[in-house]
């Protein structure tokens, strides 16, 4: 929590992340935010009653409220779920993680309003997806039950992507794992580690949002 | 905070005990329970105040002057800020090296007021989330 001459001096800093490049702001505006009412009232004498009292949940509320990322483009990370929930899913069921397949199925009806870079990360999502979800089955898993189940989870995921685009979720949303076990994903046929996968692939979709935030 | 802001010392628990007329040991809970609110955070493996926002007992390179006078100096640049609600009707200064380059930084605020900034292009940025994990706290 550092001060820099200009925006050129922090972006240039060697510890700089641009993921968290809201929080890069004239010092008015962190002097207005360390103007709020936490900042203020740490002269009370009763300061522990009031910080820990319903006054202070505000306070620390109205803090939060401002510190927070810009809400996701909704616009656009709704497009570019619908455009995930288009691609053929023959394609990614048969894919390995290099086929350029899964790109050009991508990118090829990628509507234009999706900026560049969110487009990229959702098809590294994708591709996640297939590492993830690999085609050969774990162990002691017949092959057709496997197959049927690895498709049955790039449905899931696509589904769910739509799901979290309009949903406005986090990544450490509890809400996800939740949403996921009511799509039916409860690891019966795949057990622990595809669980895990699936989790993991929603998961990098919802890193998409945050990207989107940065855009 | 009376202690830090009349001398620019965050009192040690057992010298609290005594201004507050309250035993050492409840002193000692009660430093840390602040801690804990504000955020805070004690020396590691210690029961020292390293820290008491907006003010750091351990030097940092926020250096926080009252009427001209520097004694005190700030948890982070942007608690530096709000050093002046705890000085009212004084004039507060703050002094700081640009972490890239060293350049000098100078704040002078008073009340509501901010009377000057220097350069007038100064930006504050954390790569943290402001009062986040106490774990990493003195090290953000």
């Amino acid at each position: 929590m550092n001060l820099f001459r200009s925006e050129e001096h922090a972006r240039n800093w060697e510890e700089f992340d641009p993921r968290m490049a809201h929080l890069l702001q004239p010092v008015e505006w962190w002097a207005d935010t360390f103007a709020t009412p936490m900042f203020r009232a740490r002269a009370r004498n009763d300061f522990i009653s009031w910080a820990t009292g319903p006054e202070g949940a505000a306070a620390f509320g109205e803090l939060r409220e401002r510190l927070t990322p810009p809400r996701p483009d909704v616009k656009a990370t709704t497009t570019a779920a619908v455009a995930l929930s288009k691609v053929d899913i023959s394609v990614i069921d048969g894919a390995s993680p290099d086929d350029r397949s899964v790109e050009q199925q991508l990118f090829g009806d990628w509507p234009g309003e999706v900026p560049v870079d969110i487009a990229r990360h959702w098809r590294n999502t994708a591709r996640a997806m297939i590492v993830a979800i690999p085609a050969e089955p774990l162990s002691g898993v017949d092959q057709q039950l496997w197959t049927e189940t690895r498709r049955s989870a790039v449905r899931d995921a696509q589904a769910a992507a739509g799901w979290l685009a309009r949903a406005d979720v986090g990544a450490g949303d509890v809400r996800l794992t939740h949403r996921l076990a009511q799509m039916g994903w409860r690891g019966e046929v795949a057990d622990q580690p595809a669980w895990t996968a699936m989790e993991q692939s929603a998961r990098a979709i919802l890193k998409c949002q945050a990207l989107a935030e940065l855009t | 905070m009376g202690e830090v802001v009349a001398t620019g010392v965050a009192p040690h628990y057992a010298e609290l005990s005594r201004t507050m007329g309250i035993e050492p040991v409840r002193a000692k809970a009660l430093v840390k329970r602040l801690i804990d609110l504000t955020p805070g955070w004690l020396h590691p493996g210690t029961d020292w105040i390293a820290s008491f926002p907006p003010f750091n007992n351990q030097p940092t390179q926020y250096r926080v002057s009252v009427d001209g006078e520097q004694r005190w100096f700030a948890q982070c640049g942007f608690e530096a800020l709000a050093c002046r609600w705890l000085f009212e009707g004084r004039t507060v200064t703050v002094d700081a090296p640009c972490l890239l380059g060293g350049e000098p930084l100078q704040i002078v605020m008073r009340d509501e007021e901010i009377i000057s900034i220097d350069p007038p292009a100064m930006v504050g940025y954390t790569r943290s989330m402001v009062g986040g994990d106490a774990a990493t706290r003195p090290f953000r």
